[in-house]
């Protein structure tokens, strides 16, 4: 499984080192946070790497829904239009024509990928998920119709977790889409809450699983937007590429991404542990380093040498580029390393990195090292409960 | 000698050139019969004519006249004809005749191989019947018909199909089809804003070739609970067909079983990775 970039506000050379350094093997593009005329010919410098990365651009026209959102730079696009209800939706000739305009606008860039236009669905019954599909289906059959462009057609679904609720719901949708004549999709989940953390509940999260692996068994591509450390999921149901980026909004989806920010102080830095496989405080690094522990929570990525010899992590030079490609090359590792050819093998693997982070947050604890909610291990047993559930599904 | 029903001797009279040969099928509403009609052999099929028989029959007979498949039955040179006989109406019309053995007086379990090129064709008549939006909806052993001396197999009885882009025969408000061969989907989208798909057919062609491969129904037979059938169509996992034949090909196993999957998206997506798979599979 890839890992991609999730662009964002501030990229600086984050994106050009990750992928000269291999720890992501992608972009989704944000025009929320770059001009039209930057975002272009930055993808255009990035399409002719030597390796070249997958380039998505997410159309994002499910901003103008987002009431008093912040629509950032998508005013500047041509294909974007401001304060759209769902009332916008209804005829039909409308659909086609937001999706014309979102589709012919990646079509005249250095694309890998082409990203249908979607809302966000609060459930797959509403009114929202008929007009998210009725975009699924309008694009499909416009991208049909360009007969000349062979790069393939990933269908956008954005939807609240809340949605993943209903084991029922969730099949009824995967009966639907699943009959789209598209190359794959890219699937945002909408979380509920914000801040950063990686907790998912359980059984909400084993029905994402589910609809990747069923995506996954009929042959789609299924790129898993703003997965972050959730990526190692997605990958033990052989989803293709999870996607994250350098700071919380970009890390995992919440529709407060889009809401004016008041602004705030800067965030503590941080360090991603694929051991743990969690993300925590620098001075939590520190409290593992005073038990002699440092070593059996470390990453050991390419941009571990710096803390080789350290009295305290927390002293290093640790600028918001180097976690962010500390971070992607954690999780990258953790995603190469479930290699099992079988969906069975690839979950036992993924349960015994759970298992291993377990027991290492375990023999933290008894030595003293306290972590803050976010930075424990709560997440882990929500993951493990999340498999085991669907491998009961698999065997029922 | 069978007594010859007093409907036929009329029909081939009302009809020139008709010569009604033998029994193919005998039925009270349906009955079909080899018939040579202006010197070529044809099955005519008979029908007590109702709303429902005539409409069904129509529909039928217009799916027929569409399909240029060799997977599914053609029509004869015979439109629909009605006859009055006392009190009782008639229909009837002729169909192309099928030399040939019908899959549910064969004797089971089929060769790996043959069962392979049964599930092989049926896809094509599916495939077919798709692209032009229809459903059969009656797929069983009784209206797949293998030609004589042929590895050659047909697609009959096009009557209950499901026609999406127009009206159909009881499309809602009830279950149509054979109760051992529905599918869960015919099941649970009774009275759903939901249509079927050709995945419904999918399934049903799953159990036949489970039948075809083991001599067992997968959801009705000896090794499993007996109490309800429409619980065991929408809950009960069928058995690996190892269990009633060891030397199943694995790839051919997960084959028909992913057919049988309760949920339609568990199946295949596209008929073409049906296909793929199926030609895929090494047989001993």
């Amino acid at each position: 499984m890839k890992l991609y970039s999730q662009h964002g506000w501030g990229k600086g050379e984050k994106i050009n080192r990750g992928l000269a350094d291999n720890v992501v093997k992608g972009v989704i593009f944000s025009p929320h946070d770059e001009s039209p005329s930057d975002i272009k010919s930055y993808i255009k410098e990035l399409s002719r790497r030597k390796h070249e990365p997958d380039l998505l651009f997410d159309p994002q026209l499910y901003v103008s829904l987002i009431r008093g959102a912040n629509e950032g730079k998508l005013p500047q696009y041509d294909y974007y239009r401001q304060n759209l209800g769902l009332r916008d939706f209804a005829a039909l000739r409308s659909v086609q024509q937001f999706v014309r305009e979102c589709i012919d606008f990646q079509r005249d860039l250095h694309l890998t990928h082409i990203l249908s236009p979607t809302i966000c669905a609060e459930s797959f019954t509403d009114r929202s998920a008929q007009v998210a599909l009725t975009l699924a289906q309008e694009s499909v059959e416009y991208w049909d119709g360009i007969s000349s462009d062979k790069r393939p057609l990933l269908i956008s679904f954005l939807f609240s977790e809340i949605a993943l609720t209903s084991s029922e719901q969730v099949s009824e949708f995967l009966d639907t889409i699943s009959l789209l004549e598209a190359d794959g999709f890219y699937l945002v989940v909408d979380r509920n809450t914000p801040g950063y953390s990686q907790d998912f509940q359980p059984t909400r999260l084993a029905q994402m699983m589910r609809m990747i692996h069923s995506l996954k068994r009929s042959r789609f591509e299924v790129v898993c937007g703003y997965s972050d450390f959730v990526s190692l999921l997605g990958s033990a149901v052989n989803a293709d590429a999870g996607a994250t980026g350098w700071s919380q909004k970009l890390k995992r989806f919440n529709r407060a991404r889009f809401q004016p920010s008041a602004g705030g102080r800067r965030p503590r830095d941080r360090y991603s542990s694929s051991k743990l496989i969690n993300s925590i405080y620098l001075t939590e690094l520190d409290a593992c380093q005073e038990v002699q522990r440092l070593r059996a929570v470390k990453s050991d990525t390419i941009y571990d040498k710096r803390f080789d010899g350290i009295s305290y992590p927390s002293g290093v030079s640790w600028s918001s580029e180097d976690s962010a490609l500390h971070h992607w090359a954690s999780i990258t590792q953790l995603l190469d390393s479930v290699t099992g050819s079988s969906i069975r093998d690839r979950l036992n693997q993924t349960s015994q990195l759970i298992v291993a982070a377990q027991t290492l947050y375990r023999s933290l604890s008894k030595l003293g090292v306290r972590f803050e909610p976010p930075n424990g291990p709560t997440h882990l047993e929500s993951w493990a409960e999340a498999i085991a559930t669907l491998l009961g599904e698999m065997r029922t | 000698m069978a007594i010859r029903p007093p409907f036929l001797d009329p029909i081939e009279q009302a009809t020139p050139g008709l010569v009604i040969v033998a029994p193919i099928r005998a039925g009270g509403q349906k009955s079909v019969w080899r018939a040579n009609y202006q010197g070529q052999i044809h099955a005519l099929k008979i029908l007590v004519s109702t709303a429902e028989a005539a409409e069904r029959a129509k529909r039928e007979i217009s799916i027929m006249t569409a399909c240029v498949c060799p997977r599914i039955v053609r029509y004869g040179p015979l439109d629909l004809q009605e006859l009055l006989m006392g009190t009782e109406k008639y229909i009837y019309y002729l169909e192309e005749f099928i030399d040939g053995t019908p899959l549910d007086v064969m004797a089971k379990p089929i060769s790996f191989a043959l069962c392979r090129t049964l599930g092989l064709q049926i896809c094509e008549a599916v495939d077919h019947l798709w692209r032009m939006k229809k459903v059969h909806r009656d797929i069983k052993p009784g209206n797949i018909m293998q030609r004589a001396a042929q590895e050659n197999f047909v697609l009959l009885d096009i009557g209950l199909a499901l026609d999406l882009e127009g009206s159909s025969l009881t499309a809602t408000g009830g279950v149509v089809g054979t109760t051992l061969y529905l599918s869960p989907d015919q099941l649970r989208l009774v009275n759903s804003r939901r249509d079927l798909d050709f995945r419904s057919d999918l399934y049903a062609l799953g159990t036949v070739m489970y039948e075809c491969l083991t001599g067992v129904h997968p959801i009705w037979n000896d090794k499993v609970p007996r109490m309800n059938i429409i619980g065991n169509i929408l809950n009960l996992r069928p058995l690996p067909l190892r269990d009633f034949r060891a030397d199943t090909p694995v790839t051919l196993e997960e084959i028909v079983l992913r057919l049988l999957e309760k949920e339609p998206n568990l199946r295949f997506a596209r008929i073409r990775h049906l296909v793929e798979e199926l030609e895929g599979v090494n047989l001993p």
